[in-house]
């Protein structure tokens, strides 16, 4: 009868006990701010990546959408950005562009990729990626191909650069959240569970699909905008698809679901992967090795085991 | 002009020869075994490299055409028995193992081989040009394209007469049907994925005179296999040969027309098929 007025109470206890374990993710990332140096800049990299982690573990842990294609959105906001400060365009506008451009590339892929489902979703948001990836390589004139673009005369001051994204982490965090449990956030889950079932009664699988993975795409966008101030530098290499495994892989070890796990796996893989360069040369190897780890042995992620560890094993998703 | 178009013309039915073998050990596998293999150009770049060094070891191209295949067969075969059989059914924890796998294989070929680009003579054989009146073109290609349709006739006359032929139609069509009928699905599908795996490796021992091996070079025969079948449709093997033929052309003709933008007429055909027949020219609904 009230349905109109806008919830403003939502009776939902979360245990003190996950609330902290949150609570200390995003401390953790705050902390460097007192060390500054090396510290922080992994703590930057980690919250920027987080970011693009947590949008991937939207849709692949909420929407069943496996897509391999997120490092063409990171590189499009990554040269938004870059391209936005060549040209002499004031920082906020650039940061702007990002999110729009990804966003935009989104939504152009999407309406072809959602006319396929299952594993050729994942093939084909593959295919599309590595598309950017070649385009970025083949067009010298504009994204300065191999040699990338350089954005050393610019200058951010470090320690806003890392609060604003680990901000934008922490609002991605909620903000998707919350979008989960609107009407639209059930229906994308019933959509992920049977897709048949939800189209015989009359959802429009399609669209919600496609607004879900725009969304993903504009978020990853913004936090490759950041990757580009926070690094200084834009390469084409970032673009390709190894980019979009390495996000897979945070997401399998964080764990797909409640996006949380997402950032606690970036963090968790930029921090190992930090320690493991300093040794091996061999990338590829690692990804790979932790790749095959995380799906034959990490089966729900970490994130969640620790979660119902602290909350008394009922904490929700 | 009419022989450069010729010349052009027998250049991209070779390449598509080669896209053919490739794609046809993917789309075999995932009609059997439901596996989208992500390693596929990794088992290609694995056979051009073993190639390379067994016929540099043994002094021949041909004991080494023999042999890589089988060696690669034989990975593909353990990869399925130790590492994918534990996830049946759960495609995309099979798919990401199967990429980690690739990235693991491509970094441990160039840690082996080198990051330099390794351009591969052919055999004494079949190098040299072939002249036929005005027109002269080098034998590699030719056997290229020779070995592609041989192989396409070959693998569909064993999938339609041999009784491993018709288990592996049967499992594709309907695994559970075929299993009640006393077709060993397991028992298909592992000898599925190590037919795929050695036309792989042929296609690597193959195709390292036709293209130079580079680091790098899997990821891009990945893709090009996956939008093959994306395009011919999966599951079917004359959807990988027309889907790898047409491929081949765009990209030939691509090259010498609009070089710039070559790699994206191919993604064009792709989304254009995908806007038309989103199951692919051949494909099937529901697969």
């Amino acid at each position: 009868m009230m349905g109109w007025l806008p919830q403003v109470v939502r009776l939902r206890k979360i245990h003190p006990g996950v609330l902290a374990l949150r609570a200390s993710l995003i401390g953790f990332l705050l902390l460097p701010l007192a060390f500054k140096g090396y510290f922080l800049y992994l703590a930057t990299e980690a919250a920027l990546l987080g970011l693009a982690a947590v949008a991937l573990s939207f849709l692949l842990g909420h929407g069943g959408i496996p897509s391999l294609g997120q490092a063409a959105f990171l590189g499009l906001g990554g040269y938004a950005v870059g391209l936005a400060i060549r040209e002499g365009l004031p920082l906020g506008l650039g940061l702007l562009l990002a999110p729009v451009v990804a966003g935009a590339y989104g939504i152009l892929s999407g309406l072809f990729v959602f006319r396929t489902q299952g594993i050729f979703v994942l093939m084909l948001t593959l295919a599309f990626g590595q598309m950017v990836y070649s385009a970025a390589y083949k067009w010298t004139s504009l994204t300065g191909g191999d040699d990338g673009l350089s954005l050393s005369q610019l200058s951010v001051n470090p320690v806003f650069l890392h609060v604003g994204a680990v901000s934008a982490l922490a609002v991605a965090i909620l903000i998707l959240r919350h979008l989960l449990r609107t009407p639209y956030g059930k229906t994308f889950e019933a959509i992920r569970q049977s897709e048949v079932k939800a189209r015989s009664l009359g959802i429009a699988a399609f669209w919600h699909k496609l607004l879900a993975y725009t969304v993903a795409a504009a978020l990853t966008g913004l936090a490759g905008g950041g990757l580009a101030l926070h690094r200084t530098f834009v390469s084409p290499h970032d673009l390709f698809w190894l980019t979009s495994a390495v996000l897979m892989v945070m997401v399998l070890l964080g764990g797909s679901r409640g996006l949380w796990g997402g950032a606690f796996g970036a963090i968790l893989y930029t921090f190992i992967q930090a320690w493991v360069s300093s040794f091996t040369e061999l990338w590829g190897l690692f990804v790979g090795l932790l790749l095959i780890f995380a799906v034959l042995f990490a089966r729900e992620g970490l994130w969640p085991i620790l979660e119902r560890r602290l909350g008394g094993g009922n904490a929700g998703p | 002009m009419a022989l450069l178009l010729l010349t052009q013309l027998l250049n991209s039915l070779a390449f598509g020869m080669l896209l053919f073998l490739l794609a046809l050990g993917l789309s075999l596998i995932f009609g059997v075994a439901r596996v989208v293999n992500l390693a596929h150009g990794a088992f290609y770049l694995l056979g051009a490299y073993l190639g390379l060094a067994l016929t540099q070891a043994l002094g021949s191209f041909w004991v080494s055409l023999l042999l890589v295949p089988l060696l690669v067969g034989l990975l593909g075969v353990s990869v399925e028995r130790l590492l994918l059989r534990g996830l049946h059914g759960r495609e995309l924890e099979q798919v990401l193992l199967t990429i980690g796998l690739g990235f693991v294989l491509a970094d441990l070929l160039r840690a082996w081989f080198g990051a330099s680009i390794r351009s591969v003579p052919p055999p004494a054989e079949l190098s040299g040009p072939l002249i036929l009146g005005p027109l002269i073109y080098p034998k590699y290609p030719l056997f290229v394209l020779a070995t592609g349709l041989l192989l396409f006739l070959l693998v569909r006359l064993i999938l339609a007469r041999t009784p491993f032929g018709i288990q592996v139609r049967a499992v594709t069509t309907d695994p559970a049907m075929a299993s009640s009928l006393g077709i060993r699905p397991t028992r298909v599908s592992l000898a599925t994925f190590g037919l795929g795996s050695a036309l792989a490796g042929l296609g690597g021992v193959v195709g390292a005179p036709l293209i130079a091996l580079a680091p790098g070079l899997d990821a891009q025969m990945t893709l090009f296999a996956l939008i093959v079948v994306v395009i011919g449709g999966l599951g079917r093997i004359e959807g990988a040969f027309f889907g790898a033929l047409l491929v081949g052309l765009v990209d030939g003709f691509g090259r010498l027309f609009f070089p710039q933008i070559a790699m994206f007429l191919i993604f064009a055909l792709m989304a254009l098929v995908l806007a038309l027949r989103p199951e692919g020219l051949l494909g099937r609904r529901g697969t």
